[in-house]
C-alpha cells in the first residue's frame, strides 16, 4: 500500500492557512492542503489521510477520496510530498512540527 | 586599510562580519585601483584585521569614454557575491534600502526586488536620515540591522553605462547599532498614491513576498519561523505604496521618527 510523506524544508501554519519552503521555493496552502501535510509528517495511506480530514472538515460533497488523491497529486507535483515505500522510511521526514501561530 | 592613495596593492572591506582583500591584478593601473579602493572606503574593517577571502581586480578599472566604469562594477558585484556567500548562516539577508534614525538607531528595511525603487529610496532620503545600505541588509539573531555601505552604481547612460560612487560622498554613512524597527515591502508605481501609503500585510503574504528577497534563506533552521519572529518583532509587515519617492517624507517620519530634515534629493 502507498503511503505518502510531507518532505520540506519548512511549514509554517497562521490560522489554518500556511506556507511550506521547498528548496527555495516557498508554497502557500489552503486549508485542506494544510491539514493534509500536517497530517502526512508521518507517513500515511490516502485511506488514513481520508479519515483524518473527514475527522477535520466533515464529509464533503464530492467523493473524499477523490478530493485527497487530487490534493496529494498536486502536492507531488510541487515536491511537498512523495510517496513512500515500507523500506524507504528511516530519514523522510522534515516537517510537522505542527506549531500553529 | 582603505585610502585613495595609499592602496596600489590591494585594500580590505569589511562586511555582514566577513573581510575580503581586493587585490590589485597586474593589468589594472595603480590609480584607477586607488580610486576604485576609495569607493569602498565606508566598508573598511578594522586595520589589524585578516580578511579571511580575496577578490582580485584583474581588468582596467578606469572609467570609458562614455563615462561608465564597467569594471569598478563587475568588482564591485564579485566582492558582494564573496561578502554574501561567506555570510553568518544565522543572519537574514533580504534585499533591501536600509535607512536608520541618525539619533536612536531605529532603522527599517525597505524590501522590493531589482529595479523596483529600493536604491532610489536609500540615495534620496540617506542624508536625512543614516544610509545602511541600497541593496541588502543583513539581520542577526539579536535584530541588530547590518548595512553594507558599498560603493553607489549609477547609471550614466543606457542600462549597460554604470559607474560607482563613495556612498560618502553623497549620503550619511555613520556608525553604532542600527535597530530593526520596520519591515516595510516597496510598492512604487506610475499609478501609486499621490500621498503615499503605509498598510499592514498579513503575516504569510508577507513571508511569500519576503523569501524571494533573501539569500541562502535556507542556511537559517527553520527559517519560515525565523521570518515570522522577525515579523512579530516589528509589528508585522508593512506595504508602502507611492508613486514619488520625495513624497516619502512624512510615511518615513511615521515608520522611523521625524529625522527634523529635509530630503537630500537625489544623487545625479
Amino acid at each position: 500500500m502507498t503511503r505518502y510523506l510531507a518532505r520540506v524544508t519548512d511549514h509554517l501554519v497562521v490560522d489554518g492557512d500556511s506556507i511550506v519552503l521547498v528548496d527555495s521555493t516557498v508554497v502557500w496552502l489552503s486549508g485542506v492542503a494544510t491539514a493534509l501535510v500536517e497530517f502526512l509528517a508521518e507517513p500515511h495511506t490516502v485511506g488514513q489521510a481520508c479519515d483524518h480530514l473527514r475527522e477535520i472538515f466533515g464529509e464533503p460533497e464530492a467523493p473524499i477520496v477523490d478530493l485527497v488523491e487530487d490534493k496529494l497529486r498536486t502536492l507531488i507535483d510541487q515536491r511537498i510530498v512523495i510517496e513512500v515505500d515500507a523500506g524507504e522510511l528511516g530519514d523522510a521526514v522534515d516537517v510537522g512540527e505542527g506549531e500553529s501561530r | 586599510m582603505v585610502d585613495g592613495g595609499l592602496a596600489p596593492e590591494g585594500f580590505s572591506i569589511r562586511a555582514f562580519g566577513v573581510a575580503v582583500r581586493v587585490l590589485r591584478g597586474p593589468e589594472c593601473p595603480a590609480a584607477d585601483f586607488a580610486r576604485v579602493a576609495r569607493t569602498w572606503a565606508d566598508c573598511a574593517p578594522d586595520p589589524d584585521e585578516q580578511p579571511r577571502y580575496a577578490v582580485s581586480a584583474r581588468h582596467y578599472l578606469g572609467p570609458l569614454a562614455d563615462g561608465s566604469d564597467s569594471a569598478a562594477v563587475d568588482l564591485s558585484s564579485e566582492i558582494t557575491r564573496t561578502v554574501i556567500d561567506h555570510a553568518d548562516p544565522a543572519w537574514v539577508l533580504l534585499h533591501a534600502a536600509g535607512l536608520a534614525h541618525p539619533v536612536t538607531g531605529d532603522a527599517a528595511a525597505f524590501v522590493a526586488p531589482s529595479g523596483t525603487g529600493k536604491s532610489t529610496l536609500a540615495r534620496t532620503w540617506g542624508r536625512a536620515y543614516r544610509y545602511l545600505s541600497d541593496e541588502t541588509v543583513g539581520i542577526d539573531p539579536d535584530g541588530i540591522v547590518h548595512g553594507f555601505p558599498r560603493p553607489i552604481v549609477l547609471r550614466v547612460g543606457g542600462e549597460d553605462t554604470k559607474r560607482t560612487l563613495a556612498p560618502a560622498d553623497h549620503v550619511r554613512v555613520g556608525s553604532g547599532p542600527a535597530y530593526l524597527r520596520a519591515v516595510v515591502v516597496l510598492s512604487r508605481t506610475a499609478q501609486g498614491p499621490a500621498e503615499p501609503e503605509l498598510t499592514p500585510v498579513p503575516t504569510l503574504a508577507a513571508i511569500m513576498e519576503l523569501v524571494p528577497q533573501t539569500s541562502y534563506l535556507t542556511r537559517i533552521p527553520r527559517p519560515l519561523h525565523r521570518m515570522a519572529d522577525l515579523l512579530d518583532s516589528v509589528g508585522g509587515a508593512r506595504r508602502l505604496s507611492y508613486r514619488d519617492v520625495d513624497s516619502l517624507g512624512p510615511a518615513l517620519a511615521e515608520v522611523l521618527g521625524d529625522p527634523s530634515a529635509e530630503p537630500a534629493g537625489r544623487v545625479s
